[in-house]
């Protein structure tokens, strides 16, 4: 079985692509429900704005298809603003979100030694239990957004990063479904590994 | 603290890679395909590729695409784009962003649309400019080398307007010549702007570099002619240094 790249029209698939085939495993980008049902996990990647990605999820006709493979239990990574799609709303828009993790995002605030949009690698610190789990998660890794992840679940944040003074949390598991805020398809070798240690829990 | 982004920067054109002086006097440098893979495998974290074309003539899609392809990091696209469909190319074939020049005085409206729907991040804009002999910052149409009619500081103000995600800032006299950078424009903008900027243009060492990194508010520095030569005058070596 192969990993599906959720193709809801909302750029950055061909940098996941790359990545699945760096590592060896097989992926299609899709949004067809048989294929996304068939699939032993599936990244639901994701740029720009909350809204327009939410509005997408609905007219590409894959977001009922999202809600059931999640019942499934097989592993569903979120990365960027896939991560946060996985929560109720966004402080950016007005639509819903999947709801996968109770939540919300909001906007990083500025500083000097902190300016948004948060660019480049941060160190992400799991927590013991998940590095258990992911030890490959323990690094450095690509960071590129302007809002975080504000996550009311209890017990699903796992891994946290900082920008500047200010922590947020750059990882959740809810059982299977897992968020990232950072892309680690652009993360070079360690990101590589991330996905593979991600592929590797199926 | 941010980790200091140290980004290589590669100018191509119809023949491939090539490297100048002030915007001038451009020499092939390499294959992008390769010179992509090999800072990649020397663990750069993020790369530039900037078109040198004048007047950002249609792009060849499957050409730079085929590039980026082969990155791990992130890849940003610098050079006019004229259209929307144009950047719905770029962004879909692998680029993480945008960066536009010339094309953010002439079409700011597009890298408005863009940062609407892809995000303030997938935008940055680079101002290139000159300092005068009194110590005046002043744009220039890299282009055409005048300079432009609005200053740096009402550009960042357009750029917040607009909501561009990153500023980069070039000095038109520094770049190629490996003699050091230059801090002029980024004082003028440091405090104004909320978004991340970052500087290039006469990077020679890594004394350079660190002190770069060392300056505060500051996210970034582009590096060429020190990533690509030897040394001044001296054959080609690609590389990658870290601070």
């Amino acid at each position: 079985m192969t990993v599906s790249i959720v193709d809801y029209g909302v750029g950055n698939l061909a940098g996941c692509v790359a990545a699945f085939t760096r590592i060896g495993v097989k992926s299609i980008v899709t949004n067809e429900k048989s294929d996304i049902l068939n699939s032993r996990a599936i990244i639901l990647p994701g740029v720009g704005s909350f809204d327009a990605a939410a509005e997408n999820l609905v007219s590409f006709g894959v977001r009922d298809v999202l809600l059931e493979f999640a019942e499934s239990g097989k592993p569903v990574l979120g990365i960027c603003l896939g991560m946060q799609l996985m929560l109720d709303r966004s402080e950016e828009g007005k639509l819903a979100g999947l709801g996968f993790v109770q939540g919300e995002t909001v906007k990083l605030s500025s500083a000097e030694s902190a300016k948004v949009p948060h660019m480049g690698l941060e160190r992400v610190t799991p927590s013991e239990e998940f590095e258990k789990t992911l030890p490959t998660i323990s690094d450095k890794f690509y960071f590129m957004h302007s809002y975080f992840c504000k996550v009311y679940d209890e017990g699903v944040s796992v891994a946290y990063s900082n920008h500047g003074e200010n922590r947020f949390v750059s990882a959740f598991k809810k059982n299977n479904v897992v968020g990232v805020q950072f892309h680690p398809e652009k993360s070079g070798d360690v990101g590589d590994r991330f996905l593979k240690g991600f592929v590797g829990l199926v | 603290m941010s980790q200091f982004r140290v980004i290589p920067e590669l100018l191509f054109d119809s023949s491939g890679l090539v490297k100048g002086r002030s915007f001038g006097g451009h020499e092939y440098v390499g294959d992008p395909l390769n010179t992509i893979k090999i800072l990649c495998d020397f663990g750069a974290s993020e790369i530039i590729i900037a078109n040198r074309a004048v007047g950002g003539s249609a792009l060849d899609f499957n050409r730079i695409a085929s590039w980026v392809s082969i990155s791990n990091v992130p890849v940003a696209y610098s050079g006019t784009v004229q259209s929307m469909a144009d950047a719905d190319e770029l962004l879909h074939s692998g680029f993480e962003k945008i960066v536009m020049s010339r094309g953010f005085f002439t079409n700011p409206q597009l890298l408005k649309n863009i940062s609407h729907v892809y995000g303030a991040q997938s935008t940055g804009v680079n101002f290139v400019y000159r300092v005068e002999r009194d110590g005046e910052v002043v744009l220039i149409d890299w282009e055409t080398g005048y300079p432009l009619r609005q200053s740096l500081l009402e550009a960042v103000e357009i750029a917040a307007e607009i909501g561009i995600g990153e500023i980069y800032l070039t000095n038109v006299d520094r770049e190629g010549l490996m003699e050091g950078l230059d801090y002029s424009a980024f004082e003028v903008v440091k405090g104004v702007t909320e978004v991340p900027v970052v500087i290039g243009g006469g990077v020679g060492d890594m004394t350079d570099l660190k002190a770069a990194s060392k300056t505060v508010g500051l996210s970034g520095v582009t590096v060429g002619s020190y990533f690509t030569f030897i040394r001044r005058d001296e054959g080609v070596l690609i590389r990658y240094e870290n601070i």
